[in-house]
């Protein structure tokens, strides 16, 4: 799996204006249910929340992965955002979190589940290229910056 | 300095090494004095870190080599190893 198979230029979110985590997903889960079929985002808001509470998915380096499952969906999608001021999300390394990447994936679904999170740790593994994608850009910079850094993986 | 310790773990969690999971051993060993590497399938990640051990995307019944150093590596290594078989405590 790659990530642009999950993550068209739509799903980008250049800059997040939520101040708090809970704001954050709110606005990931609005701009996904807005792009997927038969995605609400109240109850995707509801997914995340949930899952949030059983810990934190913000993972450290500046990273977020919050994720959850939605019955009704047929695959993985993503939704990439940039949060320019950066969150506390009580994230395990203590610093603000900046790089958001919400994962819904199906019910029943561990495999790909799994997959796409490893997938998706690999691509902002890399510190440099978490840089560039701190310096921002249009939608369209932003997805050309992951396709390239997704390619050479 | 002393050799590292090693332990083969089995993942018997229905959903692998997956986030909460990986966050759970990253914690478990977060005020130790160790270094721990964990191998599978020709991957090595960092113990340490969340991202790195999600890297290695490993499913229920993967069989994790892990390699401990440190002063705290006994330690460690019975945490760790408590936490993997409890199935990191989620089931």
């Amino acid at each position: 799996m790659r990530v642009v198979d999950i993550l068209n230029q739509e799903s980008i979110l250049p800059q997040l204006q939520g101040r708090t985590k809970t704001d954050v997903l709110r606005e990931l889960a609005q701009h996904l249910a807005q792009h997927t079929q038969g995605v609400d985002a109240e109850q995707l808001v509801a997914v995340l929340l949930d899952r949030e509470r059983l810990g934190t998915t913000a993972i450290g380096e500046g990273i977020a992965i919050p994720h959850g499952k939605l019955s009704g969906l047929r695959n993985v999608v993503a939704v990439f955002g940039l949060s320019p001021h950066g969150v506390d999300c009580s994230s395990l390394d203590g610093g603000l979190t900046r790089l958001f990447f919400l994962l819904v994936a199906p019910e029943d679904s561990a495999g790909v589940h799994l997959k796409a999170l490893a997938r998706v740790s690999r691509l902002l593994k890399d510190k440099t290229f978490r840089e560039r994608l701190l310096q921002g850009g249009s939608q369209a910079d932003l997805h050309r910056l992951i396709c390239e850094e997704d390619n050479n993986l | 300095m002393t050799p590292p310790l090693h332990a083969r773990l089995t993942l018997l969690n229905a959903m692998g090494l997956h986030a909460r999971a990986a966050a759970s051993f990253v914690k478990a060993i977060k005020d130790l004095k160790v270094e721990v590497s964990v191998s599978w399938e020709g991957q090595t990640a960092n113990g340490r870190s969340v991202l790195d051990l999600l890297i290695l995307g490993a499913p229920r019944g993967s069989v994790l080599e892990l390699q401990i150093q440190g002063d705290d590596a006994e330690e460690a290594l019975s945490t760790l190893t408590r936490l993997v078989a409890n199935r990191f405590d989620e089931e």
